[in-house]
């Protein structure tokens, strides 16, 4: 088989690029705030475990907010964004503890289900059962 | 004959197969409404009946309005919840979710021997006659809220692909002024062609 002109091997290269660019974009989803992401003042510090690599990659725990609900019960908010190219699935589950780091059991403790688009975020939110709740951590968990 | 041992040995290797395949599942415990439950598409389970209560749980106490009422704890009603689905389940099992952590965290209190149906006739007999004996409680106030709701079903389907949302709906009224006060709805939408294993 003979080599192929250098134009035509130029327009094949194009042509793999837009190919490659229109796939990788499908579906993908191109967000505008006005507001910079953690720049809120409720942003709390937090800390991850990470047991599933494959997931961290693509859907990750961006911004940790916590509040007060006009009953004073603690209130949390959790960005969850995904870099990846395809929606993703996934379920989440917030845990509630106390002042000691006890969890509280609570019929609001249980596995929820969410998705989020390529390209977007999403914000988990929940509630603390009673005033004991101090504290919470979520977990999250893909299931596509 | 060896067309037939043939054919023997083809049948034999499709049960042991067919055995193995689908015989090594022994039955286990899995987290109730875990993320192992078995998902259908065409009824409610358990996964959905603990979502919604969560959900309901979780703004009832965000907009605070027990806190609002006249007693505290405050005193609650449960009126109807109706099934509208097809699936066949007991509409308490979200009530009693919600009830779980209302009352046991010293919120809410729940009236079991108001009414001509009362959830609790033995106790409501108990307290006629300690009534009627004068023995009876002197805080015999009436409740502060009703909770009644309904939960409904839209499908939906495409080639072999089906899709159920189930809907519930709470409210809570308040029984001094006959107003709603408070009001959720949870809808939860399941899709795919058959039932499966796993979140």
């Amino acid at each position: 088989m003979p080599p192929l002109p250098s134009s035509a091997r130029r327009a094949l290269l194009a042509l793999a690029t837009a190919a490659l660019a229109t796939s990788a974009g499908c579906g993908s989803v191109n967000t505008t705030s006005t507001r910079e992401a953690g720049s809120s003042a409720s942003t709390v510090k937090n800390y991850k475990q990470i047991n599933d690599l494959f997931t961290d990659i693509f859907l990750h725990v961006r911004d940790v907010r916590e509040g007060r609900t006009p009953s004073g019960l603690l209130s949390a908010q959790v960005d969850v964004a995904n870099d990846g190219f395809t929606t993703r699935h996934f379920a989440y589950r917030f845990d509630w503890k106390d002042t000691r780091g006890m969890v509280i059991q609570s019929q609001t403790s249980v596995w929820e289900n969410a998705a989020v688009d390529s390209g977007t975020r999403i914000t988990l939110s929940a509630i603390a059962p009673n005033r004991d709740a101090t504290d919470f951590s979520i977990q999250v968990r893909r299931s596509d | 004959m060896s067309f037939i041992r043939a054919s023997t040995l083809v049948t034999s290797t499709i049960l042991v197969g067919g055995a193995l395949t689908f015989g090594c599942q022994p039955a286990r415990y899995i987290e109730t409404g875990g993320t192992e439950s078995i998902v259908s598409v065409g009824q409610v389970d358990i996964q959905d009946v603990r979502k919604a209560a969560s959900g309901m749980l979780q703004s009832m106490l965000a907009t605070g309005v027990l806190e609002k009422s006249e007693h505290h704890p405050a005193r609650l009603l449960i009126g109807s919840i109706v099934n509208d689905t097809s699936s066949q389940f007991d509409v308490g099992e979200v009530i009693y979710r919600m009830r779980e952590d209302l009352v046991n965290s010293g919120q809410a209190q729940v009236d079991t021997t108001y009414g001509s149906t009362p959830e609790d006739k033995t106790a409501q007999d108990v307290a006629k006659r300690r009534a009627f004996t004068g023995q009876g409680s002197s805080d015999t106030g009436e409740p502060d809220f009703s909770l009644s709701g309904r939960i409904t079903q839209m499908k939906a389907s495409a080639g072999n692909m089906r899709q159920t949302t189930y809907t519930f709906r709470l409210t809570l009224t308040d029984l001094s002024t006959g107003r709603e006060v408070w009001t959720k709805t949870v809808d939860m939408t399941k899709q795919g062609t058959k039932n499966a294993v796993g979140m």
